[in-house]
C-alpha cells in the first residue's frame, strides 16, 4: 500500500514537473515581451522592469530559478499587478472557488447518486423517465447557458436570488447549482447504468436466494459494488467543476481564482497565466492521486504494491 | 416417505416485446425427502427457469402462470415475498453454476455467511454465529476456517469458492438444496470432489437436492431420478437406472448417445442434429419434431400426451402409443 | 386431442423438417446500420436539426440583406420584427444575420476540429496499437497525463500563445481533443491485429503501412465515426464557452458564444439577445449528441 502509494506520488511530481516545464516555455514563445503595452514605454523603464523580474538572466538561468519557485510552492510575482505576487492572489481567491467547488461537489454527490439509484429501480416508470430527459439535457448543455437560465428565471424574474455577488447562502445557490448541473447529471447516469448492472449479477441472485429482503439487496449488496465505478469519475468530475467555475465566477462576479485566472489572459499577466495552469494542474493531479488511493482503499480486489495499477 | 417438493402443472413465461416465451411449460414432478432429483437438457430447456420458479426468483419479465409448487405442504406460487423470504436460504437454498460471480467481491467471506445466519436466526449470537460458520466451513473441507472468514472471494480459487457456496447454502439445514450446474465451471478434478460432498453432506442433514445439469455423465453418480426437459416440457420422468439401461423418448436416446464413453471408438459420439426451437413459435406438435429421427406425422400435428411405459417411468412420445407400431 | 383425430405413425422425411433453419435474409452491414439508424426516433430528429442549422449557416445571410458588422445605433436594441427575425443588438446589427456567421463559425469549428482531432487521434492510436510494447506504454502514458487535465486550461494557454484567430481557435480546439480518438484507435487496432486476416496479409508480405490503412482502420470504421461525431458538439461547447469567456475569436466577428455573452449584459432588459444564442447552441449540441448515440446504436451494436 505505502509502495503504490509512494509510487503515484513520484509519478505525479514529475508530470507535474512536465507540466510546468511546458507552460515555462510555452509562455517564453510568446512574441512580444511582457511590458509591450498599448501605450509603450520607455526603454529605461522596461530595463529597470526586466532587471526587477530577472528577465535579463539568461532564459535557461530564468527557467531553473522558476522551477525552483514551483517546487517551494512560489509561483513567482505578477507582471501586472504591481507589488504582488502570484501566491497573495492564490491565497486570497482558492478559498473562495474550493468552497464553491466543494459545495458543487457535495450537491452533485448527495442529489446524483440517490437519483440514479430511482431511475434504476423504476427503470422506464415515470420517475425514470423524467430524470433521463433532466440528465440527457444537463449533460449536454454549456454551463453558461444553465448559469444564464438560472439567473434568469429566479433571479431576474421571480427575484427569489441575488444574480451576483459572493458571500451569503442566498448568493450561493444559483453558482453552485450551475456549476453542479453537469457532474450531477453524470452521476446520476452512471449510478444508474452501474446500478443496472449490478443488479443483473450474479451476487445479487445469491444474496436473494439466501432469503436477503429488498432492501438488504439494494443497499448493502447491490449499492457498495454499484458505488465504485461512481468513485473513478470523481477525479475528472473535479476537472470539469475546476473549469466551469472559470464561466460561473465571470458570470455570477464571484472573485474566485477563476475569475482572476480569465482576467489575467485579458492583462496578459503571464507569470499569473503560468503560475494560475500550474496550481490548477498540480491540484487536479493531486485530486486523481486520492480519488485512485481512495479506490484501492474501498475496492479489496485490488491488491495494492503488487500489480501497482 | 414424505414429499418435499410437488410441482404441478407449472408453467412460467417470460414476456417479451416479441411475445410471450413460455420457457416452463405444463411440468409436473416430485421430491421426497432425501432424495436426488436431476434435471437434464440443453440450455434453454427451461431446467434453470424451473428451479428459479421454485426459489420464487424468477428474473424480472418472467412470471408463474399456471400450476401449483407445494413445498412441505405449502404453496408456493402467490405466497407473499415477506414469506418467501422466510423460506430462501433456510428451508430452501441454491448452488449456482459460476462460483467467480457468486459471492459479492466486496464483502468478506465471514461477511456473507454471516448474513444468512442474521437473517434466519435472530437467537444465535455473535460467537453461536461464529461457531456454526467454523463448524460448516470445516464440514465442507477448508483448512484454516478462522483465516477464511476475513478473506474476499477473489482470494479463493473456484474450487474453494464453490465450497464456500455449499457451506453457505447448507448453513440453516434446508429441506432442499437447489444445485444450478454447481460444477460446470470448475476443473474435472474437482467435480468429483464437489459432488461428493454435496451428497455426503445433505445424507448428513437429510437435505433433498434438485441437481440440474446438461451432463448426464454428473448425474450417474449422485441422482436417483432423472426428468429430461426439452423446450419448457418434460420428455421423460424415471429413475436413474431405468434411464440409463431403458431410455424411452428419442431425445434421451440423442442424449445418451452424445456421452462420450471410454469404451467408444473416436467416431460413435454422435451430436443431435439441428438445434432448439425457436420458443416464441406457437407449437403445434412435438417440439423435437425437427430433429428427431424417428418424427411421424402425428408428431407434426399434435403433442403427445404422457405415458407411463414401466412404472413410474413416464415419457412424452408418439412412439408409446398403444397403437404405435414400428414400420418396417 | 388424440382422441379427436386418427393418428397417422407415418414416418416422416427428413426432407420436411427444418433442422437448420434460415431465420432472416442475409444484409450487409451498412444496410443493417441504416436499417437501425432508420428506426431511432431520437437520432433522426438530430439529423434533421443539423440539416436546417446547416442551411441556416448557408442562406441564412442571404435571406436577410444585412451584414454582421453594419451599425445603426437608431436601431439598437429592437424586438424581434418582420425586418429583423431576431431583433438587434446594443450597436444596432441584425441579430439573425449574427446568429447565421455564428452558425458558420460554430458549426466549422465543430467540423475542422473533429477532423484536425480525428487525423491526429487516428494516426497516434494506430502507431501506437501497431507497433505496441514499449512504444505503445509510454505513447498512452502521454495521453493519460495530456487527458488528466481539463482541456479548457492548455487551450487557453495555446490561445495566449498564438493568438486569438478564427483559425487558431479551430486548430487549438482540434489538438486538444484527440485523446479519447487516439485510445479507442489504439484499442481497435490491438484487438484487430490479432485476427487472422492481418496474419494473412503479413504472411503474403503486404507492408506494414498498407496493412494500417488498407486492413486496420477501414475495419474500426464504425467506431471512429461515432467518435468522430460525438466529439463534434465537444468543439462546439468548447468554442462557445471559450468565446464566452472572452477569449476566443475577436470582435466584431459574431459566434454564439461571443453573441450570448452580449447577451448577458442586457440580460434584465433585452433577454431576447441571450436566448436565440443559448437556445442555437443548446439544440445543436443536443442534436450531434443524439445522431451521434443513434449512429453508435446503429454502426456499433456490440456496445450496447
Amino acid at each position: 500500500m505505502t509502495k503504490y502509494i509512494l509510487k503515484r506520488i513520484v509519478m505525479s511530481i514529475f508530470v507535474i514537473f512536465l507540466i510546468a516545464t511546458a507552460t515555462f516555455w510555452l509562455c517564453r514563445a510568446i512574441p512580444g515581451g511582457p511590458f509591450d503595452k498599448e501605450k509603450p514605454l520607455n526603454a529605461t523603464t522596461i530595463a529597470n522592469l526586466n532587471k526587477k523580474f530577472h528577465l535579463d538572466k539568461p532564459v535557461s538561468e530564468q527557467y531553473v530559478d522558476y522551477m525552483v519557485g514551483v517546487a517551494k510552492f512560489d509561483f513567482g510575482p505578477s507582471y501586472y499587478h504591481i507589488n504582488e505576487s502570484v501566491n497573495d492572489y492564490i491565497d486570497r481567491c482558492f478559498p473562495v472557488s474550493m468552497t464553491l467547488g466543494v459545495w458543487a461537489m457535495i450537491v452533485a454527490t448527495l442529489l446524483g447518486i440517490p437519483a440514479g439509484i430511482v431511475s434504476a429501480l423504476k427503470q422506464n416508470g415515470w420517475q425514470d423517465n423524467i430524470l433521463k430527459v433532466l440528465t440527457t439535457l444537463f449533460v449536454s448543455l454549456p454551463n453558461f447557458v444553465i448559469a444564464s437560465g438560472l439567473m434568469y428565471f429566479l433571479g431576474i424574474k421571480l427575484r427569489l436570488l441575488p444574480v451576483s455577488m459572493w458571500g451569503t447562502w442566498k448568493e450561493m445557490v444559483m453558482p453552485v447549482l450551475a456549476l453542479a448541473a453537469y457532474p450531477l447529471s453524470y452521476f446520476t447516469k452512471m449510478m444508474k447504468s452501474s446500478m443496472l448492472e449490478v443488479l443483473n449479477s450474479d451476487y445479487i441472485r445469491t444474496a436473494k436466494a439466501k432469503g436477503a429482503s429488498n432492501f438488504i439487496v439494494i443497499y448493502k449488496h447491490a449499492l457498495k459494488n454499484a458505488l465504485l465505478p461512481i468513485i473513478t469519475v470523481m477525479g475528472p468530475m473535479f476537472a470539469s467543476i475546476i473549469t466551469g467555475s472559470f464561466v460561473v465566477e465571470k458570470l455570477f462576479v464571484i472573485p474566485g481564482l477563476g475569475q482572476e485566472f480569465t482576467k489575467s489572459i485579458f492583462n496578459r499577466d503571464y507569470t499569473m497565466i503560468m503560475g494560475l495552469t500550474i496550481f490548477y494542474s498540480i491540484l487536479l493531479i493531486a485530486s486523481i492521486l486520492i480519488v485512485d488511493v481512495l479506490y484501492a482503499v474501498v475496492d479489496p480486489r485490488i491488491k495494492l504494491g503488487k500489480e501497482g495499477k | 416417505m414424505a414429499k418435499v417438493l410437488e410441482v404441478k402443472d407449472l408453467c412460467t413465461s417470460f414476456f417479451t416485446k416479441f411475445g410471450e416465451v413460455k420457457a416452463v411449460n405444463h411440468v409436473s414432478f416430485d421430491l421426497e425427502e432425501g432424495d436426488v432429483l436431476a434435471i437434464v437438457g440443453e440450455s434453454g430447456s427451461g431446467k434453470s427457469v424451473t428451479s428459479m420458479s421454485v426459489m420464487g426468483l424468477v428474473a424480472k419479465g418472467g412470471k408463474i402462470v399456471n400450476g401449483e409448487i407445494n413445498f412441505c405442504g405449502q404453496n408456493l406460487v402467490g405466497l407473499p415475498e415477506k414469506e418467501m423470504e422466510k423460506l430462501r436460504g433456510k428451508e430452501m437454498s441454491m448452488i449456482f453454476q459460476d462460483p467467480m460471480t457468486c459471492l459479492n467481491p466486496v464483502f468478506t467471506i465471514g461477511n456473507q455467511m454471516e448474513e444468512v445466519l442474521k437473517f434466519h436466526h435472530k437467537e444465535m449470537d455473535k460467537q453461536q454465529r461464529h461457531d456454526k460458520m467454523i463448524e460448516m466451513l470445516e464440514k465442507v473441507g477448508m483448512s484454516n476456517p478462522e483465516e477464511r472468514l476475513k478473506q474476499y472471494p477473489h482470494e479463493l480459487s473456484g474450487g474453494m469458492r464453490q465450497r464456500i457456496m455449499i457451506a453457505l447454502s447448507l448453513l440453516c439445514s434446508p429441506k432442499l438444496l437447489i444445485a444450478d450446474e454447481p460444477t460446470t465451471a470448475l476443473d474435472v478434478t474437482i467435480q468429483a470432489q464437489i459432488m461428493d460432498l454435496m451428497r455426503e453432506l445433505s445424507q448428513e442433514i437429510n437435505t433433498s437436492i434438485i441437481l440440474i445439469t446438461h451432463d448426464l455423465g454428473v448425474v450417474a453418480s449422485i441422482a436417483k431420478r432423472v426428468i429430461v426437459m426439452y423446450c419448457g416440457q418434460i420428455v421423460e420422468n424415471a429413475a436413474i437406472k431405468e434411464l440409463y439401461y431403458n431410455p424411452k423418448h428419442p431425445y434421451t436416446w440423442g442424449l445418451l448417445k452424445a456421452l462420450p464413453r471410454l469404451d467408444m471408438k473416436e467416431n460413435e459420439l454422435q451430436p443431435i442434429p439441428g438445434s432448439t426451437p425457436d420458443l416464441l413459435l406457437e407449437m403445434k406438435g412435438c417440439p423435437f419434431f425437427d430433429r428427431c429421427e424417428h418424427a411421424m406425422e402425428c408428431c407434426r400435428e399434435a403433442q403427445p400426451p404422457y405415458y407411463e411405459v414401466e412404472p413410474n417411468h413416464l415419457v412424452k412420445c408418439w412412439r408409446y402409443h398403444p397403437d404405435f407400431k414400428e414400420e418396417p | 386431442m388424440s382422441e379427436m383425430n386418427p393418428i397417422s405413425f407415418k414416418k416422416v422425411p427428413k426432407s420436411e423438417k427444418n433442422t437448420e433453419k434460415i431465420l432472416r435474409p442475409s444484409s450487409t452491414f451498412l444496410k443493417d446500420a441504416w436499417y437501425r439508424f432508420k428506426r431511432n426516433k431520437l437520432g433522426l430528429f438530430g439529423a434533421a436539426i443539423i440539416i436546417l442549422m446547416i442551411l441556416f449557416a448557408v442562406f441564412g445571410p442571404i435571406v436577410i440583406k444585412a451584414d454582421y458588422m453594419t451599425q445603426n445605433l437608431s436601431m439598437a436594441y429592437q424586438g424581434p420584427s418582420a425586418g429583423h427575425p431576431m431583433g438587434t443588438d446594443a450597436l444596432g446589427r441584425d441579430l439573425f444575420v449574427r446568429m447565421a456567421y455564428g452558425a458558420r463559425i460554430s458549426l466549422s469549428c465543430g467540423f475542422v476540429a473533429a477532423l484536425i482531432s480525428l487525423v491526429i487521434g487516428v494516426t497516434y492510436g494506430t502507431i501506437a496499437g501497431f507497433v505496441g510494447g514499449a512504444v505503445d506504454n509510454v505513447m498512452m502514458r502521454i495521453v493519460d497525463i495530456i487527458s488528466s487535465i481539463p482541456s479548457m486550461l492548455y487551450l487557453i494557454l495555446f490561445m495566449v500563445v498564438l493568438g486569438n484567430s478564427l483559425w487558431n481557435v479551430f486548430l487549438v480546439i482540434g489538438i486538444t481533443g484527440w485523446q479519447g480518438m487516439a485510445r479507442l484507435v489504439r484499442g481497435e487496432v490491438l484487438s484487430l491485429k490479432q485476427r487472422e486476416f492481418v496474419l494473412a496479409a503479413k504472411v503474403s508480405n503486404v507492408s506494414n503501412w498498407n496493412i494500417m490503412w488498407k486492413h486496420l482502420i477501414p475495419n474500426a470504421f464504425g467506431p471512429i465515426i461515432v467518435s468522430m461525431t460525438l466529439s463534434i458538439p465537444s468543439a462546439i461547447f468548447l468554442e462557445a464557452s471559450l468565446q464566452f469567456l472572452g477569449l476566443g475569436i475577436t470582435a466584431p466577428m459574431p459566434s454564439w458564444g461571443g453573441l450570448a455573452q452580449e447577451g448577458i449584459g442586457a440580460i434584465r432588459t433585452f433577454p431576447h439577445m441571450l436566448w436565440y444564442p443559448a437556445l442555437f447552441i443548446s439544440i445543436t449540441i443536443l442534436a450531434f449528441n443524439f445522431m451521434g448515440d443513434a449512429l453508435r446504436d446503429a454502426l456499433d451494436p456490440k456496445q450496447n
